[in-house]
């Protein structure tokens, strides 16, 4: 799908000839899209729990009315506050394959919220094409397919690119979770790594070190990113705010005179 | 980081908070996650800014030249091409907004492009990219929230070099198609490019983008450059910046292009030399003029010797007169000329009818001069003659109709927002927060106060002094938003001036320098000349009898004299215009303003006509058509009507 060209005079295949219909179509796929986003909302909002259906429906009624307006954190809080009242309190972490699914349908929900309606829209009519082609209405376009890489083709790139950086962000919290004092296991843990390490503090120093680093990286970073102009100007309002009270008065005290004179 | 970002940390934190204090893992899990998302999205963010944004190369082609300067015409319609490209892809989201200077007017489709791959749009897509691009301007700054124009677009798609190819980039820069033959849809299909010159290979990615505009007023104009707005997919990054692509074009102004005045059939066998008229008035061309009875004094040559016999009494013939007629148009350009926005200050009525005017004239060979009359000086142009001539009278009215404001020391609120506004479009990474650190303030109009005078100070290479003083003075921050405003083409913007505490005397001194300036051409006039008064004659009416005398003058000297008196409202002083059409105060305003110039056009028209002078109160083609008519009787010397109306 080309979003940008809006001037095309070319004849745009059987599909666009019946622009009603398809339209019609890809509503109906922004509406299953909707549905399966609240069934699968309803199972990590509500598994387990003994809630009335109509309380179910209207939390999962709210919160998909989120999604349409793009509100992904309302989900997250959503499912933050299903977590806070539902999940045991337990003394140690012990993630698996389940919390790290969990987490992951979790995030790609939150995603597809923020995505918002254009990518819902391209998906409906990813859904809408390959039904009718699989039905034969439509007829694949041979020309467009042989010459250029297909619309469709980098949706699934950016999806499959897009969960295999949430499959490794993931990844790298639930590790993270893991090696954190947070519990009172992994205090017992650090505080036994610490001292078995020659009474160093392990490892406060390594970490010390690569916060240090990480910070001047980022200052390096964030300083060659400016332009001159913006150099200039950093420049300029940092010398004026160490002198702002003396410039300030020298200028306030010479208006006052004027306005006298 | 945009609120998106914001909140979705927020929420995070308080999760990640409330999971390790109450030892719930999936719940620290789940908003460590979270965090960890936006970290990584704001590290790809960085990367692109970093690394793509510097590659990303722009090119824009006015009516399909690049040239960096040009001339353009008032009121045609002007092709502009945006073609972006790069050497690696191009990642969404990119918003790409050509800066288009306010003396332009967007026209036409809201987008048009060539994209770089065989394309497949329709209607619907067109609502979906609409509402795309609708959803990313809701999240720009308040003050830049308004309605798409047609220079503007978003690229929601990776552009890539996977397409077909290949073309080449040729020595001098251009691309050109290396397949000749291959079909025309495939040639904005192109992106396979690469480098033979160098030996280099690479790909580029290119988009062209095009729209259309409208000229409105003759001056000057700048084409600055792109404001790009990178996003990441989610929303939760924003950065812009401007990117210059500077093309200044002169801008002259439109004309009227009359009949043919020259007569197409041929009525006398002599005809005279271009340029030159014959004048029924007595002298020496080679037409007989008339015939009178011989007086003492009479060269004999000139007597008729057959109608003489005839007659049995000696007979002169006189002969007409065969002259130059020369047009003298006095164009005022005071301040009340200048303002009310490009296409609708009287200034641009003023060129449009004075333009006309020399075009008629010069195309009859008539030879045109322009008197230039501002608030303080008069500035006189030679006299033009020829097509040459008559390019070089646009071009001097195209320098008079765009100069500097004066210093202006008022500020107000209205012009805090429009200077706020454009610094945001041409100098958006000024205004960033972490760039420019400021003292701490509750109050966001006082921070907007500080980021201004920062960017202005930055822009202007103020010291620290006037920096401060921008942040404390009304006067110094009013002073250099109008210079700001106006070197980023915005049209002047009221308060320019103190009010004075007699805007009578204002007046006079325009007549009186008015009036000086006809008395000098007066006095270097020949016979039947016309002097045609271009300006804003109803704001100084009462002060019109110091006009009065060099008029008579002129009348008397058997010269044609003609005012223009444009006003801004476009609407003829008729009776129906002074009845409000309803009762609310605009409406009630508008037909007292009209009430109020409709008397003073009656006392000018009363005063002028009487004494054989024609008056046009309207910038439009009848005002053109009355001078033209005026320049008729000057070259055939009859005098049928004196003066008249339109």
């Amino acid at each position: 799908m080309d979003p940008i060209n809006v001037s095309s005079s070319k004849d745009d295949g059987p599909a666009l000839r019946s622009p009603v219909n398809t339209e019609y179509f890809v509503q109906l796929a922004d509406l299953a899209q909707l549905l399966v986003m609240g069934l699968l909302l309803d199972l990590l909002l509500f598994e387990g729990a003994e809630i009335a259906g109509l309380v179910r429906l209207g939390v999962v009624a709210a919160v998909l009315v989120g999604v349409l307006k793009s509100h992904g954190w309302l989900l997250l809080f959503a499912l933050q506050v299903s977590l806070f009242s539902r999940e045991p309190r337990r003394p140690d972490i012990m993630l698996g394959l389940v919390p790290w699914l969990y987490c992951l349908s979790s995030i790609a929900l939150v995603g597809y919220a923020y995505l918002g309606k254009p990518f819902r829209n391209r998906v409906s009519r990813w859904i809408v094409a390959q039904s009718r082609m699989f039905l034969g209405v439509e007829e694949k376009n041979v020309a467009q397919s042989s010459t250029n890489p297909p619309a469709n083709w980098r949706l699934f790139q950016f999806v499959g690119t897009q969960f295999l950086v949430w499959m490794v962000i993931t990844f790298v919290a639930m590790l993270a979770l893991l090696r954190l004092p947070i519990t009172t296991t992994a205090r017992s843990e650090w505080f036994r790594n610490a001292t078995e390490n020659d009474f160093t503090v392990w490892p406060g120093a390594s970490l010390l070190v690569l916060s240090l680093m990480l910070v001047i990286v980022f200052m390096e970073a964030s300083w060659r990113q400016m332009t001159g102009a913006q150099a200039g100007l950093y420049m300029r309002s940092s010398f004026m705010l160490d002198h702002y009270r003396d410039l300030r008065m020298i200028v306030v005290r010479r208006l006052k005179k004027k306005k006298v004179a | 980081m945009t609120n998106r970002a914001r909140w979705l940390l927020i929420v995070g934190l308080v999760g990640l908070f409330g999971g390790i204090l109450r030892g719930q893992e999936l719940l620290s899990f789940l908003s460590l996650s979270v965090f960890a998302w936006v970290l990584v999205e704001w590290f790809r963010f960085q990367a692109r800014v970093h690394f793509e944004l510097p590659r990303i190369k722009f090119e824009r082609r006015v009516n399909g030249s690049s040239d960096l300067s040009g001339t353009l015409w008032v009121g045609r319609v002007v092709q502009i091409d945006v073609q972006v490209s790069s050497l690696t892809t191009i990642h969404p989201v990119i918003q790409i907004r050509d800066v288009v200077p306010e003396i332009l007017e967007l026209v036409g489709p809201s987008v048009t492009t060539t994209h770089a791959e065989p394309t497949k749009t329709d209607a619907k897509q067109r609502s979906f990219i609409r509402y795309l691009q609708n959803r990313f301007i809701k999240q720009y700054p308040k003050g830049d929230a308004v309605p798409l124009p047609p220079n503007q677009w978003i690229l929601d798609e990776p552009i890539n070099a996977n397409g077909l190819g290949p073309n080449r980039l040729a020595g001098d820069g251009s691309w050109f198609r290396e397949k000749p033959d291959a079909p025309v849809d495939s040639l904005s299909s192109d992106r396979f490019l690469t480098k033979p010159a160098t030996g280099l290979s690479g790909t580029v990615s290119r988009v062209t983008f095009s729209y259309k505009v409208g000229v409105r007023a003759a001056g000057h104009l700048t084409l600055p450059g792109v404001r790009l707005t990178l996003q990441d997919h989610f929303g939760f990054f924003q950065m812009h910046r401007f990117v210059q692509v500077e093309q200044k074009f002169r801008l002259l102004p439109d004309y009227f292009q009359s009949a043919e005045l020259r007569p197409t059939v041929k009525r006398q066998n002599s005809l005279p030399q271009h340029g030159i008229h014959r004048l029924q008035r007595s002298g020496t061309g080679a037409e007989l003029l008339e015939l009178r009875e011989y007086v003492d004094g009479d060269p004999p040559k000139s007597i008729a010797w057959k109608v003489s016999a005839r007659r049995d009494k000696l007979m002169t013939r006189k002969y007409e007169s065969e002259v130059p007629v020369r047009i003298h148009l006095f164009i005022d350009g005071s301040f009340s000329t200048r303002i009310g926005g490009y296409g609708l200050r009287l200034m641009d009525q003023i060129n449009f009818v004075a333009a006309s005017v020399a075009k008629a004239a010069i195309s009859v060979g008539d030879p045109v001069s322009g008197i230039l009359v501002d608030e303080t000086s008069v500035k006189r142009l030679p006299w033009f003659a020829g097509d040459r001539g008559f390019m070089q009278l646009l071009k001097a009215l195209s320098e008079f109709s765009q100069i500097a404001p004066p210093a202006s020391l008022t500020m107000t609120n209205y012009l805090m927002q429009c200077g706020l506004r454009v610094l945001n479009e041409r100098f958006p990474e000024l205004l960033e927060r972490r760039y420019q650190p400021i003292p701490f303030t509750f109050f966001s109009s006082t921070r907007e106060r500080f980021r201004m005078a920062g960017a202005l100070a930055e822009i202007y290479q103020l010291g620290p002094q006037e920096h401060v003083e921008c942040i404390h003075d009304n006067s110094k921050l009013a002073y250099f938003l109008h210079r700001f405003l106006d070197d980023a083409g915005m049209t002047w913007m009221a308060p320019m001036i103190v009010a004075p505490p007699d805007p009578a005397a204002g007046g006079a001194l325009r007549m009186q320098i008015l009036g000086d300036a006809m008395g000098k051409a007066l006095a270097h006039a020949r016979d039947n000349e016309v002097f045609v008064v271009l300006g804003d004659l109803l704001s100084c009416a009462p002060n019109l009898h110091q006009l009065l005398r060099v008029v008579k003058l002129a009348l008397g000297k058997h010269h044609r004299v003609a005012f223009v008196c444009p006003t801004s409202t476009f609407l003829r002083p008729g009776s129906e215009i002074v009845e409000p059409k309803s009762g609310s105060i605009h409406d009630l305003m508008l037909a007292a303003e009209q009430a109020r110039v409709r008397d003073l056009a009656l006392q000018m028209k009363r005063e002028l006509v009487r004494l054989g002078v024609a008056v046009s109160f309207s910038g439009e083609r009848n005002a053109i058509q009355m001078i033209i008519a005026e320049m008729g009787l000057a070259r055939d010397g009859r005098t049928l009507i004196q003066g008249g109306m339109s």
